[in-house]
């Protein structure tokens, strides 16, 4: 369990605050080793505060979110991420070639 | 759409429709003849003005196809230059690949250094060295230019053609199209097959039924337009542009439709009705239902344009049979987390869906080396596949 803590606002979302991942390169990683039980429950958890979190988030230009709020940024995105599994592929990841062979930079 | 026009891109560019050699992407001497022909005569490009923001940033690639490591940086009139990296002392190879920034570039074997024009600006023990001249001692220079951010290089001694001039009709198709968005991705890849078979699997459509059906056949296609035919082709010389059907009924699941909401401007799939504010090149034929072009500047440069967001591709053969593929998302500035956490969604599933692009490359290749069969059946749609190929051995043919 990571220690990234969140805006008090949002600290029911803190048990899956390991989600909380700053790189892409990361959230993709995690996806691809995380089962569809958690996943389902990550994404359960963020789908209905994700209109108030863009809305918290957006108070602020981006150059200015502090720590907690980069980390709740970061989940967001996460969310982002792990969305297609359940929207569209039923599953963790597609498929489809590369997984293993792809390197992200940014 | 009307379906009826079968041949609508052989009625226009007469290329033919005979089945198509595969030769091209198996064969040893092919691929020789494409470094001597192609890839050592014709303009590259290496990345964008984004990569060397400042006076003395750099970015050093090594470029199998050119049997060489180049070094490109912004000197201090702010001009572009493209060094090869070797020093003119023992001609070791002097940076390391990626980014960074410089006053000088230092050899670390004897200490030469380099000025961000290429001159040779220090070296010790000059008076031991024998009809020495400085200024035969510079980095070997290659010819560099720049079109609308992108940095090419041309490797031969005197390149045939000026930037502007290789470019034509193609590099007149984008206005300021390109400015004004950031470096959102990166990412690369190796796979095992001829990088032309890379290029024709990323620039037509009509898979996406099938190759796509899990994450992009709801977007670009449905009823009206059942095998995601192209809205338009334009060829411009050995350029190409392909345009994109985009299904105007799409129903997003939910997260990939917020994700469009709380965007400036609605991303992916790119409806948007805002095409006359686009260049001619971006969505040539100004369909409202459009998503997104596949474009090729020749001869390895792949941009995928749409409103508000670009993808920029780069095919490097490493042999005949093994590419490697650098790809990066641009999109508009994002200013607050709701554009960021919009732009994610194309980011990522862009990722994703190229990676299902990637998934018959590697049996395609194994199967061409078979010789069991050793033409394409191309159809109507597959005219920039054709055109690909065609386009590659013409200009090795020419002078």
């Amino acid at each position: 369990m990571s220690t990234a803590t969140l805006p008090a606002e949002f600290r029911d979302l803190e048990y899956f605050s390991e989600w909380a991942l700053a790189q892409r390169k990361d959230r993709f990683k995690k996806r691809l080793n995380t089962s569809m039980e958690q996943i389902t429950a990550f994404y359960n958890a963020m789908v209905p505060r994700i209109d108030a979190i863009v809305k918290y988030l957006n108070q602020k230009p981006l150059k200015d979110l502090n720590t907690a709020e980069k980390s709740l940024l970061s989940m967001a995105l996460s969310l982002i991420e792990v969305s297609r599994c359940i929207e569209r592929w039923n599953a963790p990841d597609s498929g489809a070639f590369g997984a293993d062979k792809l390197v992200i930079e940014l | 759409m009307d379906m009826k026009t079968d041949m609508r891109y052989e009625a226009r560019y007469g290329m033919g429709t005979d089945p198509l050699s595969t030769e091209d992407c198996i064969s040893p001497a092919y691929f020789a003849q494409e470094k001597e022909r192609l890839f050592k005569r014709a303009w590259l490009c290496v990345g964008r003005e984004d990569d060397v923001p400042e006076i003395g940033s750099y970015l050093v690639k090594d470029i199998a196809v050119l049997n060489t490591s180049i070094i490109v940086v912004r000197d201090k009139t702010n001009k572009i230059n493209a060094f090869h990296n070797i020093c003119t002392h023992r001609l070791n190879k002097i940076m390391q690949p990626g980014t960074g920034k410089a006053k000088a570039f230092t050899c670390q074997f004897h200490g030469w250094a380099f000025g961000l024009d290429g001159k040779l600006i220090h070296l010790s023990n000059e008076n031991l060295f024998a009809n020495f001249s400085h200024e035969k001692s510079g980095l070997p220079k290659i010819h560099a230019d720049v079109w609308k951010g992108f940095i090419f290089i041309n490797v031969a001694a005197q390149p045939k053609q000026t930037l502007q001039e290789f470019l034509g009709e193609m590099g007149k198709q984008y206005d300021n199209y390109f400015e004004g968005m950031e470096l959102r991705g990166k990412w690369h890849i190796e796979v095992e097959c001829n990088w032309k078979l890379f290029l024709d699997a990323n620039t037509e459509a009509y898979h996406a039924p099938t190759l796509h059906a899990k994450s992009l056949a709801g977007p670009i296609a449905d009823a009206e337009n059942p095998d995601c035919r192209f809205n338009d082709v334009r060829l411009f010389g050995k350029s190409r542009i392909g345009s994109v059907y985009a299904n105007p009924n799409y129903k997003p699941p939910l997260i990939e439709g917020k994700t469009a909401l709380y965007a400036k401007t609605p991303l992916y799939p790119a409806t948007s009705a805002v095409t006359d504010k686009l260049p001619a090149g971006v969505n040539p034929s100004k369909s409202p239902m459009w998503a997104f072009d596949v474009s090729v500047i020749f001869p390895n440069l792949q941009v995928a344009t749409a409103n508000g967001w670009y993808l920029m591709f780069l095919y490097w053969p490493l042999s005949e049979s093994r590419t490697l593929m650098e790809v990066r998302n641009y999109m508009y500035k994002a200013e607050t987390a709701g554009d960021l956490i919009s732009q994610e969604f194309p980011a990522v599933h862009q990722r994703d869906v190229l990676r299902e692009d990637m998934s018959t490359l590697e049996g395609t290749q194994q199967m061409l080396y078979s010789g069991v069969l050793k033409e394409m059946n191309l159809c109507d749609e597959e005219i920039t596949v054709r055109h690909n190929h065609v386009s590659v051995a013409q200009f090795m043919a020419e002078d």
